[in-house]
């Protein structure tokens, strides 16, 4: 069986991504045994149908034949391709029951997809550690992933693992994987979800345990930094570098650099001086005042960043001079 | 080609093989789009269903806030309505065009009342801050509360979850009230071809049309009523 | 008693009348058919140049010239334009309308009048969803999921209330159809001795009665959402986003067979006639057509295995979605069947049937991939899903509805069109498809995810092959449409009343077909394809 899987693989696996985790031989055998069927199936009914063509041409035959039926062979092409199906439906069935089952001992790690990037919640003892974009993983070990949106639908895809899973605000999807191979592996965001779509890219990076260990103990470490201007940094690189770069370059918003203390001009409301009052306004009411050229394109960040969060955001936007 | 013209009374389209062909198929096509109509509906009821069955303290509250009485009260006006337009197709039928002509003055007077006391519905809902949407969403829990019935606390009454009863009751009483409007216009419509007296016992397909129309618009009150008002 | 007509019979129904109120007030269904051309072709361009561009800006992984919003309302409105302005109305509103009251010896639909109202409410509705265009696009996706479809700032209003008038005129179309099919056959025209073209529109009909106003509460609902916030579908105001999704494709599923069913009857047809043999197994296509109809409405779930929706649906989807597969293969057997042993010839029609029963196959077979659960989870919103329901629609749909085209061509306009040219349109959208679409099943399956507009640059050869190939396939389309207009008026006059031997009632008519189609009614006294 398994013997057979390989060739399969050999043939047709050029069209698949690296097989990176445990259960990514469930979908591959069964998307190999379809593809085998299938190009059997079509070559079989295209080299019929070319021979009659060619055979039965009007240049070279003068009497058609009256055939209005013929029960066996329908009987026969209707039974056999319905047993077909229906054991691909229930292999399917099957396999993804397998890919379903969580582990008793996964690890969990939380995801939430935001217009336009990923970020993962990793939890130690009482604390959490939210990180950006790429999400370490030990290898062999199982990982159960809950995941949510803030905003609108996303669907979190590692093609290498073979896993999927739309995202959905006001709703919690898991799926599950054991990584069996260290590297990084793509995420891709599957759902469409406006303008960047294309771009809420991440990365599964899969190392050893002690690696990620390590990893895992810094992040903690910084967790507990408590200069504001330093988490200042952290939450704008988790919630706002997407669309606000550090400098003068607009990204999709405008570049934060010399924000502060500077004049402003608005589409709908009077210029003013940016400070504190307009920051913490512009984060939490966006189109209340849309800076002058720019489309209303940013969400309100009401009830997903603390009131401490916004204070960080200020001390560290004062910092780009 | 537009078409020739005809005595529509006494001959069928050209098409047709006769008026009785030419009924039927009348018949067939008014009852096919009432399927439409079920079926539009049909999507609101199963989101009522649903909705209903996520958030059961939500829509208790919300239904106990109606007003059950003027509910009732709209279901017989449009039961009369279904009977007189009922008896003006009849009527129609027998050559009696005067009286179906008087049936269908009533039928209108009754589709005129459910709106109006629909209209007092709504205001009443609205001034007690439960239209979901314009911004106008600040409902009246204390009034919420007075009408609960026992057995039931206004603590487990989440207002944002509260908000999906009306979006679904203003969604779908408001689209009926919509077809209530445009059967008011089907039926000026058959006012005016009954008083040009475009109607005979051969041929009266029109008024069997808007008066199949109406009944499907009732039932569709018909199960609205208990959903939204008793339950 | 019938009214006597009172208009000359002059020529035919195009120069009976002359002026263009007079097609404009039509009620003649043949007529109506012709508009039906002019506005779908019109539409069939317009989506197919925003395939082009989009197609084009793929070239390279990084942007090209086109901002990240251009290209998702470019690809959004490629989508919209595509379904709702030409496949769906395609081939009942055009070939139906024209052929149906033929095929059955009817002197026109049950509703004349509402048939034109059904192409006043196509070009109203269209005229609607295009205004968008100037107030900025939109950008959804022409499957307008929620929460982003009732936040974007850009004009979805105007589309979906556009689709919503659009979807009334398919609705009407379908009322009228399955009245004209129950009431006004010729006399021993039996059920049983109707076409596979008049079955197929039958089965088709049933879907757009039942199916399209679940689709238009639904855009209704969005429409509402979006101007008065009510939030049915936001999960900030409590609603749930994926209940859209149900709403949606429980009409967009049964849509697809609105669109493949009446291509597939047309093959019927066309092989019949170009193999000039008997159709194979008659009634198992007949009952086929019917079954996947009813089918059709149990499998909206496919769309949704991983939105959350539970496990156990997703599961009774998967199965009854493998069930559909069985009537389909069943009538892709019994076509080729039906070559065996006959007389085959290989006009424009015979070429684009056969660039169907290839390019649907392919398409069938991807579909099994897609039902499989554990292979969906891998495969769903990649390149993958495009590849598979292009070649069902594109290749299965499109391909069908050319092949009618040319087919009833000369009874339509009493003219022939370049058989040469239109031998090499079949074959370059043949060519050129397969190299727009290959490719995207690869890539798909690679991991290549769908509505991107930058991407990984690993997969750069595949979209470089697929916008190849896309040139190919619109010269392919363009060179059909010029052929077909350019014969309309310069083609080589055809008075023959049967030119590819049919035995369908529609070529015992004059070519083109007087007003009341027929000057006395004839009367049926078998089955069609009866070629012995």
């Amino acid at each position: 069986m398994r013997f057979l899987g390989d060739i399969l693989q050999m043939l047709f696996g050029f069209s698949l991504p690296e097989q990176a985790a445990e259960n990514v031989h469930l979908v591959d055998d069964l998307y190999n045994v379809i593809m085998l069927l299938s190009i059997v199936g079509f070559i079989g009914l295209m080299a019929v149908m070319t021979y009659f063509i060619i055979r039965y041409h009007r240049s070279v035959n003068n009497k058609s034949a009256y055939i209005p039926h013929n029960l066996t062979a329908e009987l026969i092409w209707t039974i056999i391709p319905t047993i077909i199906f229906v054991g691909i439906a229930i292999w399917g069935i099957i396999a993804f029951n397998k890919m379903e089952t969580v582990p008793s001992n996964a690890y969990k790690i939380n995801v939430t997809g935001k217009q336009w990037m990923w970020e993962f919640t990793y939890k130690r003892d009482n604390l959490e550690v939210n990180v950006a974009d790429v999400m370490y993983v030990p290898v062999n070990v199982p990982v159960v992933l809950e995941m949510t949106a803030t905003d609108v639908l996303h669907s979190f895809y590692v093609p290498s693992f073979r896993i999927k899973r739309d995202t959905v605000p006001g709703m919690k999807t898991r799926v599950n994987f054991t990584a069996t191979k260290k590297g990084d592996f793509k995420i891709f965001c599957t759902e469409f979800c406006g303008t960047a779509h294309s771009k809420m890219r991440g990365i599964v990076r899969v190392v050893s345990q002690e690696r990620f260990d390590q990893w895992l103990n810094r992040e903690v470490k910084e967790a507990n930094i408590s200069d504001p201007v330093e988490l200042g940094l952290r939450v704008y690189s988790r919630n706002c570098a997407t669309c606000h770069s550090t400098g003068t370059n607009t990204i999709i918003g405008p570049g934060l650099q010399g924000l502060w203390g500077s004049e402003r001009a608005f589409e709908n409301a009077d210029k003013l001086v940016a400070d504190a009052e307009y920051i913490r306004e512009s984060i939490i009411s966006p189109n209340t005042k849309i800076v002058k050229g720019y489309p209303a394109k940013m969400n309100s960040f009401a009830g997903l960043l603390t009131e401490k969060e916004i204070d960080h955001i200020i001390e560290f936007i004062k910092t780009l001079k | 080609m537009s078409t020739a013209s005809y005595d529509k009374k006494t001959q069928a389209a050209h098409h047709f093989d006769s008026l009785e062909q030419q009924h039927e198929a009348s018949k067939q096509g008014v009852w096919l789009f009432m399927a439409t109509e079920i079926m539009m509906f049909g999507g609101l009821f199963v989101g009522y269903f649903i909705y209903r069955f996520m958030y059961h303290d939500m829509y208790i509250a919300g239904g106990d806030s109606l007003n059950w009485k003027l509910g009732a009260l709209n279901t017989l006006v449009l039961l009369l309505s279904s009977f007189t337009m009922a008896q003006a197709v009849t009527e129609t039928m027998k050559g009696e065009n005067k009286k179906a002509l008087k049936l269908i003055y009533i039928t209108v007077a009754c589709a005129f009342a459910f709106m109006v006391v629909k209209y007092f519905e709504y205001t009443a809902k609205i001034h007690h801050g439960m239209f979901p949407g314009f911004d106008l969403w600040k409902p009246d829990m204390a009034y919420i509360a007075e009408h609960l019935r026992s057995g039931f606390s206004i603590d487990n009454v989440d207002p944002a979850n509260l908000r999906l009863f009306f979006v679904l009751y203003f969604v779908m009483t408001g689209l009926h009230g919509l077809h209530i409007i445009i059967g008011i216009g089907l039926m000026f419509w058959i006012i005016k071809r009954l008083k040009n007296d475009e109607f005979s016992p051969k041929y009266y397909t029109a008024v069997e049309g808007v008066g199949l129309y109406w009944h499907i618009v009732d039932i569709i009150w018909i199960f609205l009523f208990p959903l939204m008002y008793l339950i | 008693m019938s009214n006597t007509d009172t208009h000359s019979h002059g020529g035919n129904y195009i120069n009976c009348e002359k002026g263009l109120w007079s097609w404009l007030t039509t009620i003649d269904h043949k007529r109506i058919a012709l508009m039906y051309f002019i506005v779908i072709m019109a539409f069939f361009l317009i989506g197919g140049l925003f395939a082009v561009l989009l197609r084009l800006e793929l070239l390279t992984p990084e942007p090209l010239f086109m901002t990240g919003d251009a290209y998702n309302r470019v690809m959004t409105l490629h989508g919209s334009i595509m379904v709702f302005m030409v496949i769906i109305p395609g081939v009942p509103a055009l070939l139906g309308n024209f052929a149906l009251p033929l095929m059955i010896g009817a002197k026109d639909v049950a509703f004349p009048k509402l048939n034109l109202a059904s192409w006043y409410c196509l070009v109203i509705g269209a005229a609607i969803a295009v205004m968008s265009l100037f107030w900025g696009g939109v950008d959804t996706g022409w499957t307008f999921y929620t929460p982003y479809s009732g936040k974007s700032a850009d004009a979805v209003t105007f589309v979906v209330l556009g689709a919503f008038v659009m979807g009334f005129s398919s609705i009407l179309t379908g009322v009228n159809f399955i009245v004209t099919i129950h009431k006004l056959r010729a006399p021993g025209l039996t059920m049983m001795r109707l076409p596979l073209f008049i079955w197929s529109l039958y089965a088709t009909a049933i879907i757009q009665v039942i199916a399209t106003p679940v689709l238009g509460i639904t855009l209704l609902l969005l429409v509402f959402e979006r101007t008065f916030g009510i939030g049915i579908f936001d999960p900030v105001l409590g609603g749930d986003p994926v209940l859209f999704q149900h709403f949606f494709w429980f009409y967009s599923h049964p849509a697809v067979y609105i669109m493949i069913i009446p291509a597939m009857g047309i093959i019927s047809e066309v092989i019949a006639t170009f193999s000039q043999k008997t159709i194979f197994g008659y009634k198992a296509i007949a009952y086929s057509s019917l079954a996947i109809s009813a089918i059709s409405f149990l499998v909206w779930g496919h769309h949704m295995f991983v939105s959350g929706q539970s496990g156990f649906a997703g599961k009774v989807f998967s199965i009854l979605t493998m069930l559909v597969g069985v009537p389909t293969a069943i009538k892709l057997f019994n076509w080729v069947a039906t070559m065996y042993k006959g007389r085959v010839k290989l006009d424009t029609p015979m070429l684009y049937a056969i660039n169907f029963l290839s390019l649907f196959t392919i398409g069938g077979v991807t579909g099994l991939f897609l039902a499989a659960f554990a292979v969906d989870v891998h495969l769903h919103d990649t390149y993958f899903v495009v590849a598979h329901f292009h070649y069902t629609m594109l290749g299965g749909a499109l391909m069908g509805f050319f092949a009618g085209l040319f087919y009833w061509f000369p009874k339509m306009t009493g003219r022939y069109y370049n058989e040469f040219l239109g031998r090499v349109s079949a074959i370059m959208t043949f060519v050129g498809f397969n190299l727009t679409f290959i490719p995207q099943f690869i890539m798909g399956s690679q991991g290549m995810p769908r509505r991107y507009h930058t991407y990984d640059g690993v997969f750069a050869p595949y979209h470089m092959a697929s916008t190849f190939g896309s040139w190919i396939v619109a010269a392919g389309f363009i060179l059909a449409i010029y052929i077909m207009v350019r014969g309309m008026f310069k083609g080589k006059i055809c008075t023959e009343k049967n030119p590819w031997g049919s035995t369908t009632l529609e070529w015992t008519t004059d070519t083109p077909p007087i007003h009341e189609n027929f000057t006395e009614i004839p009367t049926v006294t078998g089955r069609p394809y009866e070629y012995r």
